[in-house]
């Protein structure tokens, strides 16, 4: 892996969101690229191979899983991060082809905070651990970080629920 | 057929259409606002990391706070509106509540609240989907706790028991109680008693669509010596086959939570 700083490529229909995680990123010193939907995502993976995918799965137009699919392809050993509803999550089925597609997963909507644990968590294992890049080209992922709220009662959860 | 059970299949059957239509609008409605939430705590974060006064900061702060609350309220409304069925899996009632009232226990002794616990000794299992039936115990003990919360403190009793082919689970508290007027409406969303927009709404009527989405019932009835009691019955699981996958074996040996 060359030593420039990671490259992450951000897709999302959304211009806001799309530039504020554009920002959040580049002050925690990523290079960035982004994409307003699926064909210019592949169209940059190919040109600049990205270390970083984040990637909105709930687009109009392409299918973000099959804009991932596409992107692996043409961008080897990049680690992809689905940001999805909650709801697609809490289905086992859909959570289980999730996991098998994506090397990490955050909900809708995030923090920043989250945002950058789950980019410098995947750039750091692009970067150290080539043998993992390879399992991710094939799609054959051993675990799948989930960087989403947890349905887990928390602290947050002593304010009333009524 | 009775003309009697004619009107109740119709009248069930226009119910379940309207809360299908709800449900649908629901979820739509949880989308469309999950995003511009997303870029409020966004900006507001990108903000409160620049050179701002420490009035600013707190402003925006307040904006960060109130946009994750009405995620959160997204999130109920969310999994109120899931129709799938949910992948169920062997659970030990018994477990879950044990695990959920050690969550709570810190915040219940620091508002002068007591637990007992009464559970029928053995395995209860039932077949459900543990996010799922975490959050619907969750909520009912955190509402028991809120309306103690009012009086200053209380005693909460957590009770399971095996009935025929049903797990039933009470959950009392020796609180205000709940005014009848509104025990028919209480399971309804967006009924809410909270003043000034602190309840979602959703709370009880998230419990009710988890309780029947496990073939299960809920009801809340008022103690004839104070308090309110909420009921939940869910359908005993039948023991795994003998000859099962490994998967199985699994799950049932270490009855996941």
């Amino acid at each position: 892996m060359t030593t420039r700083s990671p490259l992450v490529l951000i897709v999302d229909d959304e211009p806001h969101l799309l530039s504020g995680l554009r920002r959040v990123l580049e002050k925690e010193g990523y290079e960035v690229t982004t994409a307003l939907d699926g064909e210019t995502a592949l169209q940059l993976a190919r040109e600049k191979k990205p270390d970083v995918v984040l990637l909105d799965i709930m687009m109009p137009g392409m299918d973000g899983r099959e804009a991932c699919r596409r992107i692996r392809e043409v961008a080897e050993g990049v680690q992809v991060i689905y940001i999805t509803a909650r709801a697609e999550l809490n289905d086992p089925l859909q959570l289980k082809r999730l996991r098998s597609e994506a090397n990490a997963f955050i909900t809708k909507p995030t923090t920043s905070k989250r945002i950058i644990s789950a980019v410098n968590g995947l750039s750091r294992s692009t970067r150290q651990q080539p043998e993992e890049s390879q399992l991710c080209r094939t799609g054959q992922l051993t675990k799948a970080e989930d960087y989403s709220q947890s349905t887990e009662a928390s602290e947050d959860d002593r304010r009333p629920i009524r | 057929m009775e003309i009697t059970d004619l009107r109740k299949l119709r009248e069930q059957s226009r119910q379940s259409q309207l809360l299908a239509t709800l449900r649908e609008m629901m979820a739509g409605i949880a989308n469309e606002v999950n995003n511009p939430l997303g870029s409020i705590l966004l900006y507001s974060e990108l903000l409160m990391a620049g050179d701002v006064s420490p009035q600013t900061q707190k402003d925006l702060k307040v904006i960060h706070d109130e946009a994750k609350r009405a995620a959160k309220a997204m999130t109920y409304l969310l999994t109120y509106c899931q129709q799938e069925r949910p992948e169920l899996r062997y659970l030990d009632i018994n477990r879950i509540l044990e695990k959920l009232l050690r969550m709570r226990h810190h915040s219940e002794t620091a508002h002068n609240i007591t637990i007992t616990t009464d559970f029928q000794y053995g395995l209860l299992p039932v077949k459900g989907e543990p996010s799922q039936l975490n959050q619907l115990f969750m909520n009912l003990i955190v509402n028991a706790e809120e309306s103690l919360k009012q009086v200053d403190g209380g005693h909460i009793t957590v009770t399971t028991r095996r009935e025929g082919k049903w797990v039933k689970i009470s959950i009392t508290d020796d609180g205000p109680g709940i005014p009848p007027e509104n025990l028919r409406q209480i399971f309804y969303p967006f009924f809410t008693t909270k003043q000034n927009g602190e309840g979602s709404g959703l709370g009880l009527s998230t419990c009710h669509g988890i309780a029947t989405s496990h073939k299960g019932l809920i009801h809340a009835e008022n103690n004839r010596t104070g308090g309110a009691t909420f009921i939940v019955e869910l359908p005993l699981a039948e023991a795994p086959e003998k000859t099962r996958t490994s998967e199985d074996a699994r799950m049932a040996g270490s009855l996941v939570i």
